[in-house]
């Protein structure tokens, strides 16, 4: 296990392919809960969230043979993700979203146990955050994911554009806008 | 982008959240048995490399069988033993040339001498040579034979002659 940690991502990929369940245990704790988190303030349902969350595994095993080891090991799977996820809208249509406070409540929940008792920053750090994840609920589908993918594995524009099969400069637009009302919503909470 | 960084540090804090021990489980245990069940991509690759080596081996085989075949099976458009149908050949010409085959079509040689007589027996000296044609001084390399020999010209020019005279020769007065 421990040769296994210090290999890229792409590395273990490889060995995936070649039958190592070590090397997909070590992928899988790598990227398991920005995934999850990704998943989750996309559909807004945990059981949803959990549900999908196996497919997308799921389909990592299968699309194994897919894979390249030119591209990037993150791209990839954020692809799969955003197809994934892309599928269960088109299924369930938007009003099958959950209420945003059901997911706040509990985000909160994990995030920060009784509140009340953490120093006075601390409480603040958390509301904005509770804020944030309330702007980005607000979002427009595209651009929530967009903002998701920026925020959560730092991925470039281009990076973004491959994943979501979208011209460049549209992503460029699309995360403009979101970081936009993202602030705009900060400030007026702040004020 | 450099403006976002404080929104970047703020979602930071959101990052607590994650999958349950459960989930992780419960993925964990369907991969394992993913592995366990199908052969990895390296032994998939490796069976479809011996699977196409052994269909183009067969390809091969399969090939040199159908095109070594013995020919005498292969169909002639007209057999050896096949006759020449006689819908429309001409009746007259196949009875003038008695024994000539069907496909000739047409009398040669006999035909002027065998019944072309000359109406008068009279001799007429030197005719003959000046009827004569001379042959030509250069031979032809060409293998073609000439239809007609020198010899059935000079019968056939000798008749033709004898006739010319004959119609020309006024009727004596009684």
């Amino acid at each position: 296990m421990d040769s296994v940690n210090i290999l890229s991502d792409e590395q273990l990929k490889l060995l995936c392919r070649k039958g190592d369940y070590s090397a997909f245990e070590q992928l899988y704790h790598r990227h398991k809960d920005a995934l999850f988190r990704f998943v989750f303030r996309q559909c807004g349902n945990e059981e949803t969230s959990k549900d999908l969350f196996q497919d997308i595994w799921l389909n990592i095993h299968r699309a194994c043979g897919n894979y390249s080891p030119d591209a990037k090991f993150t791209t990839w799977l954020y692809r799969i993700a955003h197809n994934k996820i892309i599928d269960y809208y088109r299924k369930t249509g938007k009003e099958s979203l959950l209420s945003y406070e059901e997911q706040l409540t509990k985000e909160t929940e994990l995030i920060g146990k009784e509140p009340q008792l953490q120093p006075e920053s601390l409480i603040l750090e958390l509301q904005l955050s509770e804020c944030l994840l309330n702007a980005i609920k607000s979002l427009k589908e595209a651009q929530r994911e967009v903002a998701l993918l920026h925020f959560e594995m730092g991925f470039s524009v281009s990076e973004i554009a491959e994943i979501t099969q979208v011209n460049a400069e549209t992503i460029k637009s699309r995360l403009r806008y979101a970081m936009n009302t993202l602030r705009k919503h900060l400030k007026q909470k702040l004020n | 982008m450099d403006n976002t960084s404080d929104l970047n540090q703020i979602y930071e804090k959101t990052k607590t959240t994650g999958s349950s021990v459960d989930l992780d489980n419960l993925v964990l245990e369907q991969a394992k048995q993913y592995y366990q069940n199908t052969p990895s991509q390296e032994k998939k690759s490796e069976q479809n490399y011996y699977f196409a080596f052994a269909a183009s081996f067969i390809a091969a085989v399969l090939l040199l069988f159908f095109l070594t075949r013995p020919e005498d099976k292969l169909i002639t458009p007209i057999e050896v033993t096949s006759t020449v149908p006689t819908k429309n050949l001409n009746t007259d010409m196949v009875k003038r040339t008695g024994d000539l085959p069907p496909d000739l079509g047409f009398p040669f040689q006999n035909d002027f001498s065998g019944k072309i007589q000359p109406a008068c027996k009279a001799k007429f000296p030197g005719l003959e040579e000046k009827i004569i044609v001379k042959k030509p001084t250069k031979k032809s390399n060409l293998p073609i034979k000439p239809i007609f020999s020198d010899k059935q010209k000079v019968d056939t020019n000798i008749s033709l002659l004898c006739e010319q005279i004959l119609r020309k020769q006024p009727k004596k007065k009684k």
